[in-house]
């Protein structure tokens, strides 16, 4: 540390004649002058380092004795600074330099979502630059705050979202949104059964339930009604119906994969091209795509451009590359039409009894001379409850 | 006066089981080895060769004898000698001159 400050304040390495030594060293001795790095040649001549200042008060003290000192060297920062005195462009550069340093700390160079989420980045990075935060943005023209809270009130999908500017970085956290209803709050709905089934239990949060425990209802009957009268009992009111109604359904979920299809099957023709992106703007590099494509696929890879492996500039790469195909007449066996029967039964389970619990489950299975058929009957417990807006007009 | 100063505070030392310095100005050397020598309240520096090097302090005339002697700091009143030292001597001032 003390080093370092000797270096800011800069000092001087003297040397002093055998003659003169011991004059010196007293004179240091007496006047306080701080010194360090003593040494005695084999002259017999002394050196030592001294600050500046105190070089400036040991010259005006020896002055006056006539006693002979010689500078060795100077070292320090306002010998540096004193050497470059006339090399105008460089310190023009360095202040260039940290001009632009500080001024691209004001822009957003890089957008990165943070947190784990089934929301499709790209569509979440298309948003926030609708809302007019990008690559580029200028940070202080930015208020986080009406950006998050535009970004949950625009987007069902998101329940919370929080974009923290870190350096140039800004890092996005978001949180998806459970989506039990697809309505608003403020849509009045009824609930409707969503299946066939004998209910077993219910819990209304709002609105009138016109089931009972052990009803047999069909798909779409009305299971809690969004219509309830007022206390007294003067007007009916709309309101938004909430709650869960929990039956006992028997499901028959049916899959047909035909033996015969449509290949798709790439030629090898394949088309590149490559561009840079800064901030927003796009520069192009270089392009082997026709004008005129068909029956191609489309692949987009970004990467980003980083400096020994630590500094990311604001610079993306671009490749995309486009590969033609051609469909083509192929047969599946009845061993791939069975693997992709099933496939598409685990999708279809997914999306018709999602948050069911599974009592009982048979599958059966048929084949045509056209087509491999999947049958499964599925036994279960579920929440049947499904909102249906009430047209008002 | 002075010597009357400097028995007074002989006499606090010795009741205080105190260093003298503690009380008047009196040189204070530390040794570490035989390759340096640090005294406090040097006076001036008399003489400064790489085999004999001498030391004015209160009331004694220091003299370091040895080999490659150097004075490695002379700041505020406070001086060491490095080299390899062979001897050292204490000759009183003629009339405890300071």
């Amino acid at each position: 540390m003390k080093s370092i400050i000797r270096y800011i304040r800069g000092y001087y390495r003297i040397k002093v004649p055998s003659r003169h030594k011991i004059r010196v060293a007293n004179i240091l001795l007496h006047n306080g002058i701080e010194n360090w790095h003593e040494e005695s040649s084999e002259e017999g001549d002394l050196c030592f380092c001294i600050s500046e200042k105190d070089y400036k008060k040991l010259l005006y003290i020896i002055d006056k004795n006539g006693t002979e000192v010689y500078i060795v060297y100077r070292r320090g920062l306002p010998s540096v600074i004193a050497s470059h005195r006339n090399r105008a462009g460089l310190l023009a550069g360095l202040f260039c330099f940290f001009l632009i340093i500080i001024l691209s700390s004001f822009y957003i160079w890089d957008i990165k979502i943070v947190s784990d989420t089934n929301i499709n980045h790209n569509e979440i990075l298309a948003n926030l630059k609708a809302l007019g935060c990008y690559e580029g943005t200028f940070v202080p023209s930015l208020d986080f705050d009406d950006l998050c809270i535009d970004y949950v009130n625009k987007h069902d999908n998101c329940s919370w979202i929080s974009v923290n500017v870190k350096g140039t970085v800004a890092e996005v956290e978001i949180r998806e949104r459970e989506i039990y209803s697809h309505l608003p709050k403020e849509v009045p709905c009824n609930l409707v059964a969503s299946h066939d089934a004998v209910i077993e239990d219910f819990q209304v949060y709002s609105g009138k339930s016109l089931v009972e425990q052990g009803n047999v209802v069909k798909k779409g009957d009305l299971l809690v009604s969004g219509i309830v009268e007022k206390k007294d009992q003067s007007k009916l009111r709309l309101c938004h119906a909430e709650g869960e109604v929990w039956a006992t359904v028997d499901s028959e979920l049916r899959v047909e994969v035909p033996f015969d299809y449509k290949k798709q099957e790439y030629t090898g023709q394949e088309w590149e091209k490559r561009q840079v992106r800064f901030f927003n703007f796009t520069f192009p590099v270089f392009s082997t795509v026709p004008k005129k494509k068909e029956n191609c696929t489309h692949l987009t890879e970004y990467g980003d451009v980083v400096l020994f492996d630590e500094i990311e500039l604001p610079l993306t790469m671009e490749k995309e590359v486009y590969r033609q195909y051609e469909l083509k007449d192929a047969r599946y066996t009845k061993e791939q039409a069975q693997a992709a029967a099933e496939h598409l039964m685990e999708n279809k389970f997914a999306a018709e009894l999602s948050g069911a619990q599974i009592i009982k489950i048979s599958t059966n299975e048929s084949v045509t001379d056209t087509a491999y058929i999947l049958t499964c009957s599925v036994k279960c417990r579920m929440n049947i409850a499904k909102p249906v807006e009430i047209q008002t007009n | 006066m002075n010597r009357k100063k400097k028995r007074v505070a002989g006499r606090l030392a010795d009741r205080f089981e105190l260093p003298e310095g503690m009380f008047c100005e009196t040189a204070e050397a530390s040794i570490s080895g035989n390759s340096e020598f640090c005294v406090e309240h040097c006076l001036c520096i008399l003489k400064y060769e790489r085999e004999e090097i001498w030391l004015s302090v209160p009331r004694f005339t220091v003299k370091i004898y040895g080999e490659c002697l150097t004075l490695k700091s002379f700041f505020l009143k406070s001086v060491a000698v490095r080299g390899r030292i062979k001897k050292i001597e204490y000759e009183e001032k003629p009339g405890g001159k300071r």
